[in-house]
């Protein structure tokens, strides 16, 4: 169950340290996708109407791309790899053995990806115009087959659908969330792209005003398909399980209200777009063009926020649980004890000779510990301040029913009071003895 | 033993040799490239002195806009072996990784700020728009040429470690954040074979730049890599010994009475690098002679493929008292392996074709010292 050792970070913790590279990454690929398909269609317009000023923009953001795209988001993506394989091996491994001829393919589009991408930017002027269009189609569709795959491994996650009974690849990555995932990431991209690109032509004062309006407007077309975010959100919405519909639908008011916050925001963005930029034919300054890549970026952080979110108590739904025990297996962490299945926590540890709060801790590092931390994000100690031993325990025997987004806590009694006896020590330790007033199991305050 | 974790339970979506001959080439690719980010950045150390003379500042500028691209094609065949080792050994390869936890993830911090630096450099290269300090240029270079000779440290400590379970209790309970490389007495020699055998790799990558269009004493230029690359390669034969003499004994004998597997793949290494190092010497004395650069790469590039095949046959060895291939449950996805192939082989059709479009138009006149930097 436990086989592997466990990777541990000071203040943030594994999961978190996970979604922090996740996250820039997921910009970074976003910007990429977006920026080879405003490339392919800006250059085959620009030089339709032989539109010098998009051109030579155009130049530029390839320079951008390679050096955002290229550096940052090729190591970034790694990074991932990286940091899944340290805080969530057991998930890594389920999904390197299932979809590896998935990510291969998608290894073959990221090659062509840089390789065309590479040549694209360092091409300019020195081959056919015709040629050099070739290879900005090129790169947008080798990028957005990228996502495309990516996206089918990242929605099984979420929803495997028949892939739990059947195990077949297919029923895996053609999921019912897999083509909504598809189309909300490729408007993603576009809104961070374009919006990147309204930011960068301010930075340079060799465009005049009316050519950045002009640059500005152009991108603007890649931004207004953002209102379509309501109806793609919902096609998602349909596919994924119940119980994390329930918990955007008021299950969780922080799912509820990043969901929400991410349609709106995208909405507001593509209308704003449309009416203002491509209608009005309005200019963005340099302040504005980044505050609404901001509110784009943080839109897209939500979408990222609710999706890890409501998928909780799983890693991979309805088969393992965040802590990297699978359903299957809570009947024999029962019966033989966590301990028993995690043999990198019993070096140098006598079960029978250690206190209970020694055993806790090993129960707290093997549960516990992919998700908390002590002192730090998502501290396990500020969320049981002031809990009497008998709540706490009451909340520990029925943990995955009073918190259905949490795995059940397994293990023989002996090592779930250990838990908890040591989840007591650290509030004692952190508040002395005068503990903020204690509730008990009553919700009484014993203390008071 | 009591602490290796079991294979997967999901088995294997392939066959195990063809996982293994995907893992080797791309493995082998990764390194081809990696050799020159590694070799690449110590020789612009040495360039950088040289400048004020012309062809010196050539072949710097070039070896120079060759580099990032190089680390990008290292970063994406680098993903190749990664997965497929995954696969294969994964049970030794995370645990390792999260024996060395913030040394592994913090490798990557380290590369994308060497990526950066040599960015920087390179927009700091030109004649208007050099660095003012001396110092601090030097700096630079030394930073990204630590950086790349750290990181393939790093590298070289997580393979060890996953060669070598009978020391995973002693580095895990040695440092629970997982900040220890690793205490196999075959570290150093294996990585330092490494380093040394990448400069002489990537010297064959200068022999080339030297030797593209418009070359200020091409033979200066192309010489001088082929010079490093000879020295590199007689290095590493004596650091190859001490490699060897750090291995288990009784592997030694196996290898030298050649009467295993493994023994047959390192009389073939043996076999390449003679004839390589035959080539390389005449390369100093012959640096721009065409169908000798050929002959003497395609050499090196076998020889690296047939290094890559012995570590991975060595690892086999090692680990089968614990584990070996046989024991996965296979269980094929054709489809989606044909699907791959046939994309495969697609994209390198689109990658010639890149090539070809590339070498023709970068066939047009214009300056030089441009034309692959742009």
């Amino acid at each position: 169950m436990w086989e592997y050792p466990t990777w541990d970070v000071p203040r943030l913790g594994g999961g978190m340290a996970i979604g922090l590279i996740a996250t820039i990454h997921v910009l970074v690929a976003h910007f990429s996708v977006g920026a080879g398909i405003i490339l392919a269609v800006g250059e085959t317009v620009a030089r339709k109407k032989s539109d010098e000023t998009i051109l030579n923009f155009l130049r530029i953001f390839s320079k951008w791309l390679l050096l955002i795209g290229f550096v940052f988001g090729a190591v970034s993506g790694v990074a991932i790899w990286f940091s899944i394989s340290l805080a969530s091996t057991r998930a890594t491994s389920m999904l390197i053995h299932t979809f590896v001829w998935f990510w291969a393919i998608e290894w073959v589009f990221f090659l062509v990806e840089i390789v065309s991408g590479y040549a694209y930017y360092a091409s300019w002027g020195r081959i056919s115009p015709r040629q050099h269009t070739a290879l900005a189609w090129i790169y947008a569709v080798a990028a957005w087959m990228s996502l495309f795959i990516i996206s089918g491994i990242l929605s099984f996650m979420l929803s495997p659908g028949d892939w739990i009974q059947t195990r077949d690849v297919w029923d895996g990555f053609l999921n019912p969330t897999f083509l909504s995932t598809v189309a909300l990431r490729t408007l993603s991209s576009l809104g961070i792209a374009s919006l990147a690109a309204m930011a960068i032509v301010n930075l340079y004062p060799k465009f005049s005003r009316e050519e950045r309006t002009r640059v500005i407007n152009f991108n603007a077309t890649f931004l207004w398909p953002l209102v379509l975010m309501l109806p793609f959100a919902y096609w998602y919405f349909q596919g994924i399980p119940p119980f994390a519909k329930g918990l955007i639908q008021g299950g969780a008011a922080a799912m509820t209200l990043f969901f929400l916050f991410g349609i709106a925001a995208s909405t507001l963005v593509g209308l704003y777009a449309y009416f203002g930029l491509i209608r009005r034919k309005r200019y963005i300054n340099l302040e504005t063009s980044l505050l609404l890549l901001s509110i784009a970026i943080i839109a897209t952080v939500s979408m990222e926020f609710v999706r890890e979110g409501v998928r909780k108590p799983y890693v991979i739904y309805n088969l393992l649980y965040s802590n990297g025990l699978t359903k299957e297996e809570v009947p024999r962490a029962n019966n033989e004890g966590v301990l028993a299945n995690a043999p990198w926590k019993r070096i140098g540890f006598d079960e029978n000779t250690a206190d209970p709060e020694a055993l806790g801790e090993k129960m707290y590092e093997i549960q516990c510990s992919s998700c908390h931390v002590v002192n730090g994000f998502n501290d396990v100690v500020l969320l049981i301040d002031g809990w009497s031993d008998d709540l706490l325990w009451y909340n520990l025997e029925r943990l995955h029913e009073l918190k259905p987004f949490m795995p059940p806590l397994v293990g023989t009694d002996k090592e779930r009071k250990a838990l908890a006896a040591y989840l007591m020590e650290l509030q004692r330790e952190r508040y002395g003895n005068e503990t903020k007033k204690e509730v008990a199991l009553d919700g009484s305050h014993p203390q008071s | 033993m009591d602490l290796i974790p079991s294979p997967d339970s999901l088995g294997l979506p392939a066959p195990v040799w063809l996982l293994l001959l995907l893992h080797d080439v791309t493995q082998t690719i990764h390194f081809l490239f990696m050799n020159f980010v590694l070799g690449g950045s110590w020789f612009l150390l040495w360039l950088h002195f040289g400048r004020k003379v012309d062809w010196k500042e050539q072949l710097y500028q070039r070896c120079l806009s060759v580099l990032p691209v190089a680390l990008s094609m290292a970063i994406t065949f680098g993903i190749g072996p990664l997965l497929f080792v995954q696969v294969l050994y994964g049970q030794f390869f995370y645990t390792a990784n999260i024996i060395m936890g913030h040394f592994w993830l913090g490798l990557l911090l380290i590369l994308v700020i060497a990526f950066y630096l040599i960015y920087v450099l390179k927009a700091k290269s030109g004649s208007d728009d050099r660095f003012s300090s001396p110092i601090l240029r030097l700096t630079l270079h030394l930073a990204i040429a630590l950086s790349f000779t750290f990181i393939a440290l790093l590298h070289t400590a997580n393979a060890v470690l996953v060669l070598t379970p009978e020391i995973w209790e002693e580095a895990y309970t040695g440092s629970l954040w997982g900040t220890l490389l690793s205490r196999s007495e075959f570290l150093i020699p294996r990585y330092l074979h490494n380093v040394v055998g990448a400069i002489g790799i990537g010297g064959l990558w200068i022999v080339w730049i030297g030797n593209y269009r418009g070359s200020l004493n091409a033979s200066d230029q192309a010489r001088s890599g082929a010079v490093m690359s000879l020295v590199a390669t007689f290095i590493q034969m004596i650091l190859g010994f001490w490699y060897l003499a750090a291995l288990p004994t009784d592997l030694v004998k196996s290898l030298m009475r050649f009467d295993s597997t493994l023994g047959w793949h390192f009389a073939s290494s043996i076999l390449v690098a003679m004839p390589f190092t035959v080539c390389l010497f005449a390369l100093t004395v012959i640096p721009c002679h065409r169908l000798l650069r050929w002959i003497t790469s395609g050499l090196g590039a076998l020889l690296v493929f047939a290094m890559v095949v012995f570590s991975e046959k060595l690892r086999e060895v090692l680990l089968e008292n614990y584990f070996t291939l046989a024991e996965w449950k296979v269980d094929t996805q054709w489809g989606p392996i044909l699907i791959f192939l046939g994309l495969f082989v697609f994209g390198l059709v689109v990658l010639a074709w890149i090539a070809w479009a590339l070498w023709k138009g970068f066939g047009q006149p214009g300056d030089p010292s441009e034309e692959i930097s742009s």
